[in-house]
C-alpha cells in the first residue's frame, strides 16, 4: 500500500474530497468523544461543587480515592472486575472454544447451533437481568429444577448471598455472550488448513490432543481478540449489575464494579439523591481510562509476539 | 474447509460420538431454555404466572398480557422511540463510517495517519468516562430530555470507521479509476461503487449498531431523566420492573420483553450470515 501511495502524489481535487468525506465523522467524533474525554481528564484535577468546577485540586481527587471512605469501595469494585474477567475467560471463552471445537467436529447443524448460542446476544441487558431475576427467584423455575434433581434443599437465595451473587452475574453474562467466542473460534478453526489436522490424525493424535497442540497455537489471533474484548467489556460492566442487583451492587456491595461505583459517585446512590462527588468520579474515570488503554495495548502486544505466522 | 470432515461418520468410538451428540443437544437446550421460558410465560394467565411450583406450559395460551403491558408502559410510543433512536443512529453510523473509511483507505491527505490513530486509541474508551461532560454538553445545546440528544453523539463510531477502512481497502483501485474515467463524482463512487462492494460488512455493521442502540440503557436513561414520553422500550420495561420489584406480574414483564426482543431478533435472522462472514474476513479469528 505504501508504495502505491508514494507513486501517487497529493492530488488537490481528491484531497479536498478526502476532507469532505472525513468531516462528518470527524466533527461528531471531536465534539462528542474527544472533547468530552479531554474535559473529563482535565476535570479530574479540579475541585467540584455539584456540577460546577471550582479551584485546581492537583492530585487531591486521586489521593482521596485511595483512602477511607473510598478505598474499601474502590478495591472491592476492582477485585470484582478482576474476578469477573477471570470468570468470563473460563465460563464463556474456554467453554466457547470447546463448543466451537465440538461444532467443528460435527459437520451437520453447525449454523443452527451457532445461532442458538448467539441468540441471547441480541437481548438487552435489561431483559437478560429481568429474565434471570425471575428464573432465580425463590420458588422460581431454577429452584424447582434443582429441587427435582435433588441438588439443593430449601430456598434458592443465591442472588441475595454475598459470596454467590457475583458468580451468578458472571454466569448470566457468560450465557448472554457465549455465541461470540463460539462464532470467532469456529471462524478461526475453519481457516486452519485441513492437511494439518489430517497429518496429526494420521500420527494418531486424539481430538483433545489436536485441539491443544495443533489448533490452539493457530487460534492465537482469535484468543487475542476475545481476551481483549472480554477485558474491555468486563471493566465496563454496568447494566447487568444495575438491573439485577441495583446501583449499590447488592448484597452489601458484593457485586459492585468500578462503573457502578463511578455511577454512584457521579449521580448519587439509591436513597441518597443529590449527594454526588464529581471530582472523585472523574478521577476514577481517568484511572479507568488509563487502566483500559495500558492493559489493552499490553494484551495486544503480548499476543502479537505469540502469533504463529505460516506465510 | 477440508478440515470439517476430519472425523468422517462411522469413525471413532460409536459411544463417544453418541455422547458428543447428546452433549451438544443438552448445551443447546440449556442455552435456549431461558428464552423459551420467556415466551411461554408471556402466554400465561396472571394466576398461572404466579403459581408455585411453576407451570411450564400455559393451559390456555392467551395474548392478554401483551395488550395489558402495551397499555401499562405505553409500548406503542416506546417502540417508536426505540425505532427512531436505533434507526437514525444506525443510518448515521453507516454513512459516516463508509465515507471516512473510504477517505482513510483510498486517499492520501495531511494528518491522515494521526487522525486514524486517534480513532483507534479511543475505540475502546469506556463510555462512562465521557458520560458527565457529554451530559452537560447535551444540556448546554438544549437537547436534554430529547431523542435528538440521545442520537446526536452516537452518529459516528470508531469501530465503524475502523471496520469500513479495512473492508474498503480491499476494493480494487481499478474499479474506482474506471468509474472516474466515466466521469463519476467521488460522492457517486462512494455510494454506487464502494458501498455495494462492501455490502456484507455494511450489513454486519448495521446489525451490530442497530442491536447495540436498540438495547442501550445507560445513555438514554441519563439524557432522558424523567421524560417518560421519550423513553425507549428498554427503559420503559426497566421502570415496570423497578416500580413493583416484589410483586411483578411475571407474564406482563415477559410479554414486554418478548415484544422488545422482536426487532433486533428479526434483523439478526436476516443479517446473521453477513455478520458471520465479516467476523471471518476481518481476521478476528485468524489470518
Amino acid at each position: 500500500m505504501a508504495s502505491r501511495l508514494r507513486r501517487d502524489p497529493i492530488d488537490w481535487p481528491k484531497h479536498r474530497a478526502a476532507v469532505f468525506f472525513v468531516l462528518p465523522a470527524l466533527v461528531i467524533y471531536c465534539l462528542f468523544v474527544v472533547y468530552p474525554l479531554a474535559t473529563s481528564l482535565f476535570g479530574s484535577f479540579f475541585e467540584w461543587r455539584g456540577l460546577r468546577m471550582r479551584g485546581f485540586a492537583g492530585l487531591d481527587n486521586f489521593a482521596r480515592l485511595f483512602v477511607d471512605p473510598s478505598w474499601p469501595r474502590l478495591s472491592g469494585a476492582f477485585l470484582h472486575n478482576v474476578f469477573w474477567f477471570c470468570g468470563i475467560m473460563v465460563l464463556q471463552n474456554a467453554l466457547g472454544l470447546i463448543f466451537a471445537y465440538l461444532l467443528f467436529l460435527r459437520s451437520r447443524g453447525t449454523a443452527f447451533l451457532q445461532s442458538v448460542f448467539f441468540f441471547p446476544a441480541v437481548l438487552s441487558p435489561v431483559i437478560v437481568g429481568a429474565l434471570w431475576r425471575l428464573l432465580l427467584t425463590p420458588d422460581g423455575v431454577v429452584e424447582t429444577v434443582l429441587h427435582n434433581l435433588g441438588l439443593i434443599q430449601g430456598r434458592l437465595t443465591i442472588l441475595g448471598n454475598s459470596s454467590w451473587a457475583l458468580w451468578v452475574l458472571v454466569a448470566v453474562d457468560a450465557w448472554n455472550w457465549m455465541g461470540l467466542p463460539v462464532l470467532i473460534f469456529t471462524a478461526g478453526l475453519r481457516q486452519i488448513q485441513g492437511e494439518v489436522f489430517e497429518a496429526a490424525r494420521l500420527d494418531g493424535a486424539g481430538a483433545g490432543r489436536i485441539l491443544w497442540s495443533i489448533a490452539l497455537p493457530q487460534l492465537i489471533p482469535a484468543i487475542s481478540s476475545l481476551t481483549t474484548l472480554t477485558f474491555i467489556n468486563t471493566f465496563n460492566q454496568f447494566d447487568l449489575v444495575y438491573v439485577m442487583q441495583g446501583v449499590q451492587g447488592n448484597p452489601s456491595y458484593s457485586t459492585d464494579t468500578l462503573v457502578t461505583y463511578f455511577y454512584r459517585l457521579a449521580f448519587g446512590a439509591e436513597g441518597a439523591v443529590g449527594i454526588t462527588d464529581i471530582g472523585l468520579a472523574l478521577a476514577l474515570g481517568t484511572l479507568l481510562f488509563l487502566l483500559l488503554t495500558v492493559v489493552t495495548i499490553m494484551l495486544l502486544r503480548f499476543f502479537e509476539k505469540r502469533t504463529v505466522r505460516l506465510s | 474447509m477440508a478440515a470439517r470432515d476430519i472425523y468422517a461418520p462411522g469413525e471413532g468410538a460409536p459411544l463417544g460420538r453418541a455422547l458428543l451428540y447428546a452433549l451438544m443437544i443438552a448445551i443447546a437446550v440449556a442455552a435456549a431454555f431461558p428464552l423459551a421460558w420467556m415466551v411461554l410465560s408471556s402466554l400465561k394467565t396472571p394466576a398461572e404466572a404466579m403459581q408455585t411450583p411453576p407451570v411450564w406450559i400455559p393451559a390456555t395460551p392467551s395474548l392478554d398480557a401483551y395488550g395489558k403491558v402495551t397499555d401499562l408502559i405505553n409500548a406503542g410510543r416506546s417502540f417508536v422511540n426505540s425505532a427512531i433512536i436505533a434507526g437514525v443512529t444506525t443510518t448515521g453510523i453507516l454513512i459516516t463510517s463508509l465515507m471516512a473509511g473510504y477517505a482513510f483507505s483510498k486517499y492520501r491527505f495531511r494528518g491522515r495517519d494521526a487522525l486514524f490513530a486517534i480513532t483507534i486509541a479511543t475505540m475502546f474508551l469506556p463510555p462512562i468516562v465521557t458520560l458527565i461532560p457529554l451530559y452537560r454538553m447535551i444540556g448546554s445545546i438544549g437537547l436534554s430530555a430529547s431523542l435528538a440528544g440521545v442520537i446526536l453523539p452516537n452518529l459516528a463510531n470508531a469501530f465503524g470507521i475502523f471496520l469500513m477502512r479495512q473492508f474498503v481497502a480491499g476494493v480494487p483501485d481499478e474499479l474506482l479509476e474506471a468509474a472516474r474515467l466515466d466521469g463519476a463524482s467521488e460522492m457517486r463512487i462512494v455510494f454506487t461503487i464502494v458501498a455495494p462492494a462492501v455490502a456484507p460488512a455494511l450489513a454486519a455493521l448495521a446489525l451490530f449498531a442497530f442491536v447495540y442502540h436498540w438495547n442501550s440503557y445507560l445513555w438514554p436513561l441519563t439524557v432522558l431523566q424523567g421524560n417518560s414520553d421519550q423513553y425507549p422500550i428498554v427503559i420503559s420495561l426497566s421502570r415496570l420492573l423497578s416500580y413493583n420489584r416484589s410483586a411483578v406480574n411475571t407474564n406482563l414483564v415477559m410479554a414486554g420483553a418478548t415484544l422488545a426482543v422482536l426487532p433486533p431478533l428479526i434483523l439478526f435472522v436476516f443479517l446473521q450470515r453477513f455478520f458471520v462472514r465479516t467476523v471471518t474476513a476481518s481476521g478476528m479469528g485468524g489470518q
